[in-house]
């Protein structure tokens, strides 16, 4: 006998007893659903962890900060240079780079052009270990003359132009002429500007009061735009870090005999180069060590995957449970229906089955119901899952990278052979009690 | 494909079979002993419980006597094991019961065509074989019909085409007419009749109807187990 001529029989068969066919394969539906959707989840929710990381940039560059629970109110919580060279000392590590913020109002003017870009202090040579390639022109060079700017600066320019104040003569009436102040208006709309070799005028304000303001001009010229995507958003000149820390100094008083203010001691932001994605885990706990805070995307990978890893278990329970009920369902249905055709077993033994015949015979039957309940546990899968993208992009919206749970190819697959498999050993117990029926015995119930 | 099948040649001598229920033995067969030429068309007639059936099941191999030799074309089946009867059965015997026992949710032709199935015949032809086969018995017309939605007198036609399909040596059939009226009955008789002329299989029918023996060429009477009168008669075909 063939396995067509064994499926022709058994489909003939489950037919034949439609009702219950389809309520056992149900039961292999429920488990495989159940499996595929969390599987499907699972897989959607890590690819779109892993998409998301990659939104990050460099997994390898880590952002050091001061742990601010451990920091005393009013003491500065800034990473001191002292714990930038515990920070080189960490295996793993390749490079550490502090930066600083500028904290003033500055005025940014390139000839009659003015930006409201973000001043910040970096160590330009350590830059390209961090990332920070330059598109157009060159890396300035660290001396106080040179700046490198990011990829959005160019863009952000404006341009000003101010209305005169009104000069109407009194008329006719005697009545004083409405007064205008004096108003600017603001152009955007310049485009992207050429900015590598053009200098700059950053120009420090203090307000004294009364009025009076306090000015400091530096002169610099752009040597560079860095590309798309690394470091700060948005607009940004970067300075060297010793200006950075000049102009902070300015700002608060000139320097430690200043006016009064406690002098800013270290960094506001120190950022640690890996040498290896691997180490990052170690790096992460080394810097923890040293009473310094940091976030790595690993850090959320790692809770993600801990909030998935429940997600699967507890689906993939229903499912386990789901798929024993169901294959002991199987077993129980093959049984009784075994009992019931005792004497057409036996016939068929009379007409010349033999026992590998029964078998396969039961067994395709078996494996049947198996794959029946699977396809409909898969269709319910997709059904699921086009449920639960619809429900998380109503949710989330753009947050979602890509779809939050999806069927491969393969595990569609992988569920009609794990369903077949299931059908096949579940037929294993009654395929042998169907073939240990002794025709005569069979035949002589009439 | 005018084939001619040559029927097997059945010996029987000192056939003893005891039932074991439990500890209760209940002997059936006390030392049976006849031959059946080959192509004979052979009646076996006794009262109810005498091991008619007993005797039928022993000969189509479905269970090993407890005593004595079975031999059939000299092949000894009381001496094979159960895998081998298997094999010897899908072979050489067809069987057709009382109550049909047609597979219900199986047509007509599949019901013949399972039989090829079981008899390992090749896919190509087998469906030719089975529709040639429920023409000879009469139901060109109802091939694609299932069983319940066939009369007894020709679903038993199906039940014989499905044993004569594989053109086996030794057909035989334990009351087959005994569900049908004697009209009916009498019009499978025939058939069976002419198909033992045209294929010319051993035929062993078992019947409690001394009228079938007219038709017969050879009758066997069983009495509680023992072979108690036997004649043979050469009918004109
Ligand atoms: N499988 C069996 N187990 C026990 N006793 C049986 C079995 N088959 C038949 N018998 C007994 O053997 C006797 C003969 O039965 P059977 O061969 O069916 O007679 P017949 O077909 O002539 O009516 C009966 O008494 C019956 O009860
Ligand atoms: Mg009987």
């Amino acid at each position: 006998m063939r396995i067509k001529d064994g499926v022709m029989i058994s489909v003939r068969n489950l037919k034949k007893r439609r009702g219950r066919t389809i309520l056992t394969a149900l039961g292999v539906a429920i488990g495989t659903a159940a499996i595929v959707s969390m599987l499907a989840l699972g897989l959607g929710l890590q690819k779109n962890a892993t998409e998301s990381l990659g939104d990050f940039g460099d997994l390898s560059v880590l952002q050091v900060y001061p742990n601010w629970e451990t920091v005393e109110p009013g003491e500065s919580a800034q990473v001191t240079d002292e714990q930038i060279l515990n920070l080189e000392s960490i295996p793993g590590v390749q490079a550490v780079m502090p930066t600083i913020d500028y904290y003033g109002s500055t005025e940014i003017k390139m000839g009659r052009q003015y930006s409201d870009a973000r001043i910040v202090g970096i160590d330009f040579s350590k830059a390209e270990a961090f990332g920070y390639v330059v598109a157009e022109g060159t890396l300035a060079d660290g001396s106080f003359r040179e700046v490198a700017v990011s990829y959005k600066f160019p863009d952000d320019f404006y341009e000003k132009t101010k209305t005169r104040p009104n000069r109407q003569e009194r008329d006719d009436t005697g009545a004083q002429p409405e007064y205008r102040e004096e108003s600017v208006e603001f152009n955007y709309n310049l485009g992207r500007l050429p900015v590598v070799g053009k200098n700059l005028v950053l120009s420090q304000m203090q307000y004294l009061g009364e009025g009076e303001v306090k000015k400091k001009e530096y002169k610099v010229r752009v040597t560079g735009v860095f590309q798309e995507g690394v470091g700060e958003w948005g607009s940004t000149i970067y300075l060297p870090l010793e200006l950075v820390k000049a102009m902070n100094d300015w700002n608060t008083g000139e320097g430690p005999k200043g006016r009064g203010v406690e002098e800013a001691q270290g960094y506001d932001n120190v950022r640690v180069k890996v040498a290896n994605n691997d180490a990052v885990q170690q790096v992460v706990e080394g810097i923890r060590a040293q009473g310094l805070e940091t976030w790595s995307p690993t850090d959320m990978l790692e809770e993600l995957n801990q909030v998935f890893l429940i997600i699967q278990l507890i689906l993939g329970g229903i499912g386990s449970v789901a798929l024993l009920v169901a294959t002991i369902g199987i077993v129980n249905t093959m049984t009784m229906s075994i009992l019931e055709r005792n004497k057409e077993i036996g016939v068929m033994k009379a007409l010349g089955a033999t026992i590998p015949n029964i078998k396969l015979m039961f067994l395709i039957e078996s494996g049947v119901i198996g794959i029946l309940g699977g396809l409909a546990g898969l269709a319910s899968s997709y059904g699921v899952v086009a449920l639960v993208n619809l429900v998380a992009r109503n949710m989330m919206g753009d947050d979602l990278n890509s779809a939050l749970a999806m069927i491969p190819v393969w595990l569609a697959l992988a569920a009609m052979a794990f369903s077949l498999v299931i059908g096949i050993i579940a037929g294993l117990y009654p395929a042998g009690k169907a073939a240990k029926i002794s025709p005569l015995e069979a035949i002589r119930n009439e | 494909m005018e084939e001619k099948i040559v029927g097997g040649k059945i010996e029987v001598q000192d056939l003893k079979h005891t039932f074991r229920l439990g500890k209760l033995d209940v002997p059936v067969l006390h030392g049976v002993d006849f031959t059946i030429r080959p192509g004979d068309f052979t009646a076996l007639c006794g009262a109810s419980g005498s091991g008619k059936s007993t005797l039928l099941n022993l000969i189509g191999g479905l269970t090993k006597p407890t005593e004595g030799l079975i031999r059939i074309d000299g092949q000894e089946i009381s001496a094979m094991n159960e895998n081998e009867l298997c094999l010897f059965r899908r072979e050489n015997i067809g069987f057709v019961f009382q109550s049909y026992n047609l597979m219900p949710y199986l047509t007509a032709l599949e019901n013949v065509e399972l039989s090829l199935i079981f008899g390992e015949v090749k896919e190509e032809g087998r469906r030719e074989m089975a529709m040639e086969m429920l023409e000879k018995v009469g139901l060109a017309d109802r091939m694609d019909h299932k069983p319940n939605e066939l009369s007894g007198g020709q679903q038993q036609r199906v039940s014989v085409a499905r044993a004569l399909v594989t053109k086996p040596k030794v057909v035989l059939a334990d009351e087959p007419t005994g569900n049908l009226d004697s009209q009916t009955g009498e019009e499978i008789l025939a058939l069976l009749s002419e198909l033992n002329r045209e294929q010319k299989s051993s035929f062993l029918i078992v019947t409690h109807d001394p009228r079938i023996a007219e038709v017969c060429d050879h009758t066997i009477f069983l009495e509680d187990g023992l072979v108690v009168n036997q004649w043979r008669e050469h009918h004109a075909h």
